[in-house]
């Protein structure tokens, strides 16, 4: 697999420099082309070029970069969200918006470099912070989840192992997997359009992941 | 706690005063009233007026229950005193024939006793000037009646005025002897209350395994190397400072309960995440700790890290926990659900209560 890119935008440097060092022993290798403290560097050279923004909310100021992420994603980048919020609604918001993935900080480089190397993809990628802002999502227009998909999502949330998610269910793993991904594409399905939303539909239809009569 | 003085009292004094009321009414005033039954305007209005004072007089020296129904019988005693007067022709207002003067005066006292000596006192003052009123309105009795029927009224009703004087005072003693039964009664009830908070604690105390553990160690019969005295020690640890957060008032106590739990395992250099998800019920005291109880048991022995989740639903908590390190004994407390599952060297243990 090609080595996938990737720009962080991060204002504590502890930060730059710990997504640095899970990036260089990624497999398949991740590259930082660029890392800095505003989004900037995701604008311009060699940043702009990177696969994948890894993008922090909370840059200076108090009010979270929705701005930021909405003008990247409409530029039709990939943006992972990695933030201290654990809140439900700002992740919500984030994938609203079209952020490709949510990921709170107390989530370590399993998840991340997974999340980088799916985003590259196109490929929805769920970790169990979002799954449990999923799961627990009370909006009046939000999409139609199934009970077996909230279970499997409150169940990943709770033990982050889909291995013992399945055992627990008696599903396979990768029913499991399937449950989450689908829910993920539901979501990029739903709210305010953006093209990043639309890859990823894209992309599960052509997996097979899941129908356009589903949708 | 039985009838308090001051009720028993209250009865006594209203049977007593029922008791001279219905004497009055039956040796004295029917016979009378039979016998002049041919001076009446009517008998029947006369036996009907006696028929209203003798229930009053009964209802409320007896039966007891004058405090809710007072002023409707009050009121019935009224129209029969006035239905007493309309019978009689006025000539024999300050006769022989006149009965009803004095029962009513006791029916009045017995409704009015427990209402202080001010109350009784202004309706015999107001009763008395009613008659004379009436009297002198009238004007057709013989005057040496009069001065005869006046000597014989202030007789009576002085010895009213005692009679009320002394049920006030011994009232007042009774409310006194009320209030000291009731502190007593209170202090009582707060010794039994300490007295179940001191056991509860003692039992609590036990649970904790804390004074074993240490007259163990400090006896040397257990080794602080050990790793199955090192958990023991992490479990009792553990249920202390649960026990401490107890005593906290907050918003969310399980999820305080939880804190107390992830701090002592943060203290052994454990790497603790706890998380909620979704709304859900408060349980009660005995319930949170059957649901932290397990996380207790694997978190005294994880080895590096643990996950620690609180799962909402509309009338169910699910406390769930993943940690490395060996598998451990999960307790099942009653009344709690309780499931795991092993992937590796990491265990998942769920405990759930449903409302």
């Amino acid at each position: 697999m090609a080595e996938v890119t990737v720009v962080v935008v991060d204002d504590h440097p502890a930060t730059i420099a710990g997504i640095e060092a899970w990036c260089a022993v990624a497999d398949p290798p991740v590259r930082v082309l660029d890392a800095g403290p505003t989004v900037a560097v995701a604008w311009t050279d060699p940043g702009d070029a990177a696969d994948v923004v890894v993008l922090d909310l909370q840059l200076g100021g108090p009010a979270p970069a929705y701005g930021d992420l909405r003008r990247l994603v409409e530029a039709g980048r990939q943006v992972l969200v990695y933030t201290m919020r654990e809140d439900r609604d700002t992740a919500l918001t984030c994938i609203d918006i079209g952020a490709f993935g949510y990921l709170t900080k107390a989530e370590g480089p399993t998840h991340l470099i997974a999340a980088i190397h799916a985003a590259a993809e196109h490929r929805p990628y769920t970790p169990p912070s979002l799954a449990r802002a999923i799961g627990d999502d009370q909006r009046p227009g939000r999409p139609r989840l199934t009970p077996r998909e909230v279970d499997v999502l409150v169940n990943w949330f709770a033990s982050e192992s889909k291995e013992m998610v399945a055992r627990k269910l008696n599903l396979s793993v990768s029913s499991v997997n399937t449950y989450i991904n689908r829910v993920r594409v539901k979501y990029a399905n739903a709210g305010r359009e953006a093209p990043t939303k639309a890859a990823l539909v894209a992309r599960a239809i052509q997996d097979g992941l899941i129908t356009l009569d589903e949708l | 706690m039985g009838d308090l003085p001051e009720t028993r009292l209250r009865r006594g004094l209203h049977l007593a005063i029922g008791v001279i009321a219905g004497t009055h009414l039956f040796a004295v005033c029917l016979p009378s009233l039979l016998v002049h039954a041919e001076v009446y305007r009517s008998v029947a209005v006369e036996l009907v007026a006696f028929a209203l004072v003798a229930a009053v007089t009964g209802v409320a020296g007896f039966a007891g229950w004058a405090g809710r129904a007072r002023w409707w019988l009050f009121a019935v005693l009224l129209v029969a005193a006035a239905l007493a007067l309309a019978g009689l022709p006025p000539e024999y207002l300050a006769g022989p024939p006149e009965w009803s003067f004095g029962v009513v005066s006791w029916a009045g006292i017995l409704l009015l006793l427990d209402k202080g000596f001010g109350a009784v006192a202004l309706f015999m003052a107001g009763h008395l000037a009613a008659r004379l009123v009436l009297l002198a309105a009238t004007g057709d009795a013989p005057s040496a009646e009069i001065a005869d029927a006046m000597t014989a009224t202030a007789e009576f009703l002085l010895i009213q005025l005692a009679i009320v004087l002394a049920a006030t005072l011994l009232r007042r003693i009774a409310v006194g002897v009320t209030a000291a039964a009731r502190t007593r009664e209170r202090l009582r009830t707060a010794e039994a209350v300490a007295d179940h908070l001191h056991r509860d604690r003692r039992e609590r105390y036990a649970e904790l395994d804390v004074v074993p553990l240490l007259t163990e160690l400090a006896a040397g019969v257990l080794d602080p190397t050990d790793d199955g005295v090192r958990i023991r020690a992490a479990l009792a640890a553990g249920r202390l400072r649960r026990l401490f957060a107890e005593q906290d008032e907050v918003p969310d106590p399980l999820l305080h309960a939880l804190r107390a739990c992830v701090d002592t395992a943060e203290r052994r250099g454990l790497t603790v995440y706890l998380g909620t998800c979704g709304m859900r019920p408060d349980p009660p005291l005995p319930v949170r700790r059957a649901l932290t109880e397990p996380v207790l048991t694997v978190l005294a022995s994880a080895r590096t890290q643990a996950r620690i989740t609180v799962l909402g639903a509309p009338s169910a908590v699910t406390v769930s926990v993943v940690a490395d390190g060996d598998r451990p004994e999960v307790p099942a407390p009653p009344g709690i659900t309780v499931t795991s599952v092993t992937h590796d060297d990491r265990h998942w243990v769920e405990a759930t209560w449903q409302r």
